[in-house]
């Protein structure tokens, strides 16, 4: 157990992290920024980064994280890496919980991103690149004129499934046994189509195939020919968290925040992939920013 | 020695595959880069006839070598040296 209070605890040490901490640091806040992976997040992977201002000739993704980090330092932001499993709000006093033990603070920013989320089903490592996709738009050419099925229940596999209807014969939308997360309108326009299907109440149980994919095995025991399998499901990776904390997200996971970055809870803010706004490093830093300053401006009002 | 690299321009890791692939290619002279557009029609056509299936994708004198983001340096540092031999 840490007996410290710091006045700002971010959880994530990617772009939104790491300039949360500059801004929050530099004002003199207590900041302690906790990282259960590597302080630089998905940035780091970034071969080649050519749109962030400042570097007209571009720059390699862990450089730029590594001045992120240096200029974080500089203002006495403390890190640790340490996988964050709990958040509880106190009130004016939140709490922390890690792999290690846990962190009170007056305010936290949750600057975690987001992963790609797998089906994990039997035959979705086998066959990934050949047949099963996670981006309809980059890969749906390859499956002209061939059956796909697009497995979702949010907004974006339903545009999925309607840009694959373009190329693709047959497509097949499969949202899972919980339905589609929202009433969306959308929808209507989709089922309108003859070369669609909305094959509900259904889980998927497995991707068969010899080289490539050739079915899906539903959990009806209904298979269906398909050569493409396209998996659009989006997480944010803390959501279970969250809604321990009483933070509101959208039918994606995907937190939602206002104009200055709050939650629903007080004190608790978001930036960054895990608001799902941009998704680029720029406006994680953007947001990082706003997320800090709100922070300031209410532990301020705490005092 | 052919490496080609199949992209296309609405992928958003393919920008970052394409410069790791020149990038790397320039440390061996006996490699010439073909960089194929998989939303023109020769692209996706060439992609097809290989069973290309997904973007980015490496292949190396016409056989599939490295699929999908990310792949790093050694990766294709490695599946290039294999091609030499």
């Amino acid at each position: 157990m840490s007996e410290e209070i710091y006045d700002v605890i971010i959880v994530g040490g990617g772009p939104a992290g790491l300039t949360a901490a500059i801004y929050a640091a530099r004002h003199n806040l207590k900041t302690l920024i906790l990282e259960g992976k590597k302080v630089g997040g998905k940035a780091l992977e970034a071969h080649w980064i050519e749109n962030y201002p400042g570097f007209p000739e571009g720059i390699k993704g862990h450089e730029l994280m590594e001045k992120f980090i240096s200029q974080t330092q500089k203002f006495g932001a403390e890190v640790m890496e340490e996988t964050v499993i709990g958040l509880a709000d106190y009130g004016d006093l939140k709490m922390v919980s890690t792999r290690k033990g846990y962190h009170q603070g007056k305010s936290i920013i949750i600057a975690t991103g987001v992963n790609r989320k797998q089906l994990s089903v039997p035959g979705e490592n086998e066959f990934k690149g050949r047949g099963v996709s996670y981006c309809a738009v980059c890969d749906g050419p390859f499956f002209k004129d061939k059956d796909v099925a697009v497995i979702g229940s949010g907004r974006e596999a339903i545009h999925d499934a309607e840009t694959l209807l373009k190329t693709s014969d047959k497509v097949y939308l499969i949202p899972g046994k919980k339905g589609f997360s929202d009433d969306y309108p959308e929808l209507n326009r989709l089922q309108k189509k003859d070369r669609l299907k909305i094959v509900k109440n259904v889980n998927v149980k497995a991707i068969h195939g010899s080289d490539m994919v050739d079915k899906i095995e539903l959990d009806n025991g209904e298979r269906l020919n398909v050569n493409g399998v396209f998996i659009i499901l989006e997480h944010v990776s803390t959501v279970s968290i969250l809604n321990d904390a009483g933070v509101d997200t959208d039918e994606g996971g995907c937190i939602i925040v206002d104009k200055d970055q709050m939650t629903n809870v007080p004190g608790v803010y978001a930036a960054g992939d895990c608001v799902c706004r941009g998704m680029q490093i720029v406006t994680a830093t953007g947001g990082g920013a706003r997320a800090a300053l709100s922070a300031m401006k209410y532990v301020r009002s705490l005092k | 020695m052919k490496l080609e690299i199949f992209f296309s321009p609405v992928c958003p890791y393919c920008p970052l595959a394409r410069k790791l692939v020149q990038d790397v290619a320039a440390r061996y002279p006996q490699v010439e880069v073909y960089e194929v557009n998989t939303y023109t029609e020769e692209g996706i056509e060439r992609g097809m006839s290989m069973n290309v299936m997904a973007v980015p994708t490496v292949a190396i004198n016409d056989a599939i070598k490295l699929v999908g983001w990310p792949f790093t340096e050694d990766d294709l540092v490695k599946q290039i040296e294999l091609s030499k031999e």
